[in-house]
């Protein structure tokens, strides 16, 4: 009897003490890594566009444009892991019930301090529109990134004094600095008819946007021209110039702007961290090493691919590009650099 | 009103009261041996603290006796004295003792016997009362009140005789209490302990004309005075030791105490402490899918952990040596996660539902002195009551002390625009609700059927509150007739709000707009008289009483002033005894006031956010029921008893939505509804005695009314060809709680000490206590719809569940241990994990969908959704990547998953009963 009760009692300590009791049914589902193992790897099968990918900080994960397939295909931002998978989160308009425009974000920038710039451009669907209705570069948080707050309206006169309708490229150097790309659409007829067309961006300057109260917005001096921007750091630009293969860097604080690589051809696409430098060069991925000055290509999964946004994560040894083969929508694909 | 209180004082001015409700009474005969009558005896309870002397023809009557075991001794100079060691006293029962006195000319010791009071062939027990002590409660396999009162013949879980959910009242102590707001949609609000029970009881027949608020039953509560020395005890019970099929979570300690405070104040004081990790949990079979999480872990619900706190503490503080005061308060707070199937795999934005009650008395009891020639009592009670409930996306987790218990509240999306009624601010979105999205973390990945991201947007509020006096008095006109007159008045506070699709904001536009904040506050008032009488003529008791009572809404809508309703309801009892058996034969008028939430407007939400809206209205009367009973009760032997209840009941002007025009979305609450029951309850019982005991009691009933659910459109209404309305015959259908058999068996045995095997001197099997309560229960009707379920096919309620069946079980086992007493018990409900069919679904009839309907579910899900989901999306699921190409697409590779969804989401899970449960107890007392 007496066991009996000690042995009550027993039960009754471990489950006051012991039992741990957790809510049930609490999996994800979601897919982890990429679908095929590889170097490069294909992260996205998405049938729409998948491109711009910029990384959060910590290297944690990137976000990046995600053409929906939705009737008005809106494209969204998404949130990827370092190493693919599922996405974990979709940035995009929820007030949109009728689908009756296509909104876009593009070209998103996290700070350190996890603030967060995007370019947010909206366009009455089914119209055959061929530039955005309505644009602006858009300030807010990661953690909230809607609806945020416009500070550089789409299209305006840059401090240049050129039009500019779009923005690219967005970079932070400092929790409140902010530089980008000031582009426009350039539209290009195909055909004698103008049946065929096709909507370009090309870069016009670099700016800087103090993110304050009430944003500034500064011309960087010698980068009319400029087709691609990187930093490294809160104190360095790259970039290259229209036509041409030379990559600047740009010391900030001291304005010296020197050439300090020349690609092969043209570059579009540019991303630095860790004395390394990525560049979209004529449809190829170079990986150009600063303090050897080595460059090399990239490997490619196909012949027919072509490259461009290519994103360093901040250690500089994961590569994450837009790849277009032939026609298709780009997805992108992920490089592990040693 | 005044004027009606003279009119109910002399139509009642013949009459004789009944004891008040919380207390009863001893009457009889004092003869000597030779059956003469003795005048002037005395016969003193408790030792003195209640008595009364004897008549010329030897008779006597002590009034308002607390229910509970009493010491009752008669003494006359000249005669031996007889005390009575234990006499029980039921509330609202008249104990019949006669005692015959030897002739002595000495004074001796007197003669100490065991009182054995015959409830079943009393004559003066007029009301149909069955009662169950808290002893037997804790002997039983029961934890409840509610428990307690639903093994009573007649008692459909909280609907009794048939009758509508709410159709009950509530007397603690002698004090009503009903939370008068929705009582038939909700709960009270407040939970009694059963350790702090003396007694509690289901009257249905024609109960006590003190007593209003309802039409089908009394459940009434008494609580136990505190003892003479420092008592108490320690329980913990819980299912966690278990087996993980077992172990659903279960945490429960008990703690209660009572004893002298000094200056003769005694208090008593109980803490009920639960937690439930599945808070209901269901036998529903096990999905076969692999996929299905619940394939592997059957026995337990995502978000549906539930927890309860009761403190309840009284003071018995006597004043004078004739009055006593009671103070008692008690807090219930209850929370629990609901379980929503659409928020399955994103539990987080599935509602919770928070209840607060408190209630406060305090009760003078006057009672006369023995000695006294006319005696009177008083009950002075003053409550207090109040409840709160919420119900709507929470925005805390609180942190799990033990299981499921946490101490903690739940706290509630834009619960502060609720409290305030703000109704301007909430025509907008409310703040903090997002809208909900079809969820992609399910197993099946395909956008259908399951939600995620948001919540429904519910958001429901209210606060009932009550403050009533109650003043019951008794007049002795005689040793065998009693006067019982009084009275009380209510001031209810009535507060609402309702919010849906909170994620939304109002436009009142589009015929498919959010249905508008529904909000309201007014504070109605309620009041009653009363008077009764019982008589004893030859061997005839006739009881005989008048209510009035009237209600008024003081509805504060603008040109709409309805004002003060009132109803009379006369209540008459007879019985007699005939050849060994007790023949009572009741007719009562019953009269409630309608539930407050039909005067005010209610607003629904469904799944196409097209709003559904129910007008209030503040001109509601009375719901009325008449009832005849015929009862005989006797004893074929010492041991046992039968009992036969036969009785007729017409409900009339329940409360029912009445078409406004030809939109079924268009409704006004009104008086509409009537209905029918009839029935029979035989009760036959062994008195536990001995080994064994036995109870065995079957309802045979019939319940039907034109409409059963206020909320369901009152189809009365027909339009001719030609556009005129035409009412059709009053056709009845068969209420929600029309149970036509229902069968309950109660064994309780007790091996005595010295029987079996010892070790250590102890014994092994001697002293184990064994309690059985069997159920069979044939099957509630419903209505079978289409498969849309918006039209009713064939007769409303003309279907039927199957039947349930189902064993409890409670072995109990003392123990003496290192000079402490103890137990251990072992509470098994469902023992043999029978699975009970409670609902299906209306147009198939059975539990889960038909094939030909999950097809459908998943092709229309389809059709709306049929992208293809990329490797990277979150839906993207490998397993049904059926080509390995990075694409779930087609309706080759996608319907599966929908097929699948479907299946997941209408698998049948509160369709079914609970299954076996486990209650591991271990108790100490001191």
């Amino acid at each position: 009897m007496r066991i009996l009760f000690c042995a009550t009692l027993t039960c009754v300590g471990l489950a006051i003490v012991g039992c741990n009791h957790t809510e049930p049914f609490t999996t994800d589902y979601r897919s982890v890594g990429p679908l095929v193992p590889g170097n490069p790897t294909r992260l996205t099968y998405n049938s729409g566009v998948d491109t711009r990918a910029s990384w959060l900080p910590d290297g944690s994960a990137f976000l990046y444009t995600q053409q929906q397939t939705t009737s008005d295909q809106d494209q969204c931002l998404a949130v990827m892991g370092r190493t693919g998978g599922a996405t974990s989160r979709l940035i995009c308009t929820d007030t949109d019930p009728a689908q009756d425009s296509t909104n876009v974000f593009l070209a998103p920038a996290v700070s350190t301090n996890l603030r967060m710039a995007y370019v947010r451009t909206s366009t009455i669907a089914h119209f055959g529109r061929t530039t955005p209705d309505y644009g602006a570069l858009v300030l807010a948080t990661y953690a909230l990134p809607l609806p945020g707050k416009q500070i550089v309206p789409l299209p305006h006169f840059s401090p240049g004094g050129q039009s500019v309708t779009f923005a690219s490229d967005l970079h932070w150097t400092d929790p409140t600095t902010l530089y980008f790309l000031a582009d426009r659409f350039q539209f290009t007829c195909l055909n004698t008819n103008c049946t065929i067309a096709d909507t370009s961006i090309v870069g016009l300057e670099i700016d800087r946007v103090i993110t304050t109260d009430t944003p500034s917005i500064t011309l960087v001096t010698g980068t009319v021209g400029a087709s691609a921007l990187a930093t490294a750091g809160s104190d360095t630009l790259y970039y290259a110039l229209f036509g041409s293969g030379d990559l600047h860097r740009l010391i900030i604080s001291t304005s010296t702007d020197s050439v300090v690589f020349t690609f092969p051809d043209n570059v579009l696409g540019l991303s630095a961290a860790s004395g390394r430098v990525a560049a979209a060069v004529a449809g190829s991925l170079h990986l150009l090493i600063l303090a050897t000055a080595v460059d090399s290509i990239l490997p490619a999964a196909g012949p027919l691919q072509v490259v461009d946004h290519p994103a360093l994560d901040p250690t500089g040894h994961l590569l994450v590009a837009d790849v277009r083969d032939g026609g298709a929508p780009s997805d992108l694909w992920l490089w592990s650099i040693p | 009103m005044i004027r009606a209180c003279v009119r109910l004082l002399l139509l009642t001015g013949f009459a004789v009261p009944l004891v008040a409700q919380s207390n009863g009474a001893i009457a009889g005969r004092v003869t000597d041996d030779s059956k003469k009558a003795i005048a002037g005896a005395l016969i003193w309870v408790d030792g003195g603290r209640q008595g009364a002397t004897t008549d010329t023809s030897g008779v006597y009557r002590v009034r308002d006796i607390r229910t509970g075991w009493h010491r009752v001794r008669v003494a006359r100079i000249g005669y031996r004295s007889v005390i009575l060691d234990s006499v029980f006293v039921r509330s609202g029962e008249t104990a019949t003792l006669d005692f015959a006195l030897a002739a002595q000319a000495l004074a001796l010791d007197s003669i100490v016997v065991r009182g054995e009071v015959d409830q079943v062939l009393n004559p003066l027990a007029t009301a149909d009362v069955q009662a169950i002590t808290g002893a037997e409660i804790r002997r039983l396999p029961v934890t409840t009140v509610a428990e307690a009162v639903a093994l009573s013949a007649g008692a459909v879980g909280e609907s009794y005789r048939g009758g509508r959910i709410g159709e009950s009242s509530f007397i603690l102590d002698g004090l009503g209490v009903k939370n008068q707001l929705d009582a038939s949609t909700s709960t009270l609000g407040i939970q009694v302990p059963t350790e702090i029970l003396t007694e509690a009881s289901l009257v249905t027949n024609a109960f006590s004309a003190r007593y209003g608020q309802a039409l089908s039953g009394i459940i009434n509560v008494v609580t136990r005075d505190a003892g003479d020395r420092w008592t108490g005890r320690v329980a913990y019970e819980g299912d966690r030791p278990l087996p993980q099929a077992d172990d659903h979570g279960l945490d429960r300690a008990v703690i209660t105490a009572d004893g002298p405070l000094g200056r003769g104040i005694g208090f008593v004081g109980v803490l009920n402490a639960q937690g439930l990790i599945d808070g209901d949990p269901v036998n529903a079979p096990a999905p076969t899918d692999p996929h299905d999480p619940r394939t592997a872990e059957p026995w337990v619900l995502p978000h549906d952990g539930a927890e309860r706190l009761d403190v309840a503490g009284k003071l018995i503080i006597p004043v004078t040596e004739r009055n006593v005061l009671r103070l008692f308060g008690l807090r219930s707070a209850a929370q629990q996660l609901l379980f929503d199937p659409a928020f399955k795999y994103a539990p987080t934005f599935a509602p919770a539902t928070r209840t607060v009650g408190n209630l406060y008395s305090a009760h003078l009891q006057h009672s006369s002195a023995p000695e006294s020639r006319h005696p009177f009592g008083a009950d002075i009670r003053v409550g207090y009551f109040n409840q709160e409930f919420l119900r709507g996306q929470t925005t805390n987790t609180p942190s799990p002390l033990v299981g499921a218990f946490s101490g903690q509240s739940l706290h509630f999306l834009d619960e502060g625009i609720a409290r305030a009624k703000d109704t301007i601010a909430a025509m907008g979105a409310l703040p903090g609700y997002t809208p909900p999205q079809l969820s992609d973390n399910t197993p099946w990945g395909v956008p259908g059927f399951f939600l995620g991201g948001g919540s429904r947007g519910e958001l429901d509020w209210n606060r009932y509150r009550e403050l009533r006096f109650q003043g019951d008095f008794t007049v002795a006109a005689g040793p065998t007739t009693d006067f019982n007159f009084g009275g009380e008045f209510e001031r209810q506070h009535v507060e609402t709000f309702q919010r849906v699709d909170a994620y939304l904001p109002v436009t009142g536009t589009a015929k498919d707009s959010v249905p508008p904040p529904a909000a309201s506050d007014f504070q109605p008032q309620s009041a009653a008289l009363y008077g009764e009488t019982q008589m004893e003529i030859e061997d005839i008791a006739l009881t005989v009483g008048l209510r009035f009572d009237e209600f008024d809404p003081r509805n504060q809508t603008v040109g709409q002033r309805f004002g003060a309703r009132a109803t009379l309801s006369p209540r008459l009892a007879m019985s007699t005894v005939l050849h060994g058996a007790t023949f009572v034969a009741s007719w009562g008028h019953f009269a409630q006031a309608p539930d407050f939430q039909y005067l005010v407007n209610s607003a629904f939400d469904d799944t196409t956010r097209t709003g559904r809206f129910r007008q209030g209205n503040p001109d509601l009367g009375f719901e009325t029921a008449t009832q005849y009973e015929f009862s005989v009760r006797g004893r074929p032997t010492d041991q046992t008893s039968v009992k036969v209840n036969a009785f007729v009941k017409r409900l009339d002007g329940l409360v029912a939505s009445v078409p406004l025009s030809v939109n079924p979305d268009s409704a006004i609450f009104g008086n509409s509804d009537f209905g029918t029951v009839k029935g029979v309850e035989i009760i036959l019982e062994r008195e536990l005695r001995g080994w064994w005991g036995a109870r065995v009691s079957y309802t045979l009933q019939d319940a039907q009314a034109t409409s059963t659910n206020p909320f369901i459109l009152l189809n009365q209404f027909t339009i001719d060809p030609q556009g005129d309305t035409i009412r059709p015959a009053r056709v009845q259908f068969p209420l929600d709680y029309d149970r036509r058999h229902a069968l309950t068996v109660v064994l309780q045995a007790r091996v005595p000490d010295s029987l079996g095997p010892r070790i250590a001197g102890s014994p092994i099997f001697g002293g184990l206590e064994a309690a059985l309560i069997g159920r069979y229960n044939s099957g509630l009707p419903y209505s079978s719809t289409n498969l849309a379920g918006d039209s009713i096919l064939g007769l409303p309620n003309s279907q039927r569940l199957p039947s349930q069946a189902q064993i409890d079980m409670l072995l109990r086992r003392s123990i003496n241990l290192f000079g402490w007493r103890g137990g251990v018990y072992l509470d098994v409900r469902n023992l043999l994990n029978t699975v009970n069919i409670e609902a299906v679904r209306r147009d198939v009839g059975t539990p889960n969908p038909s094939t030909g309907e999950l097809q459908a579910m998943a092709q229309a899900a389809y059709n709306a959704n049929p992208q293809t989901i990329p490797y990277e999306s979150p839906r993207y699921r490998a397993w049904a990547d059926l080509n390995h190409d990075g694409y779930i697409s087609g309706a080759g590779e996608l319907m599966p998953l929908y097929l699948a969804a479907a299946r997941d989401f209408t698998q049948p899970l509160f369709q079914y009963g609970p299954p076996r449960l486990f209650r591991l107890g271990v108790e100490l007392e001191f």
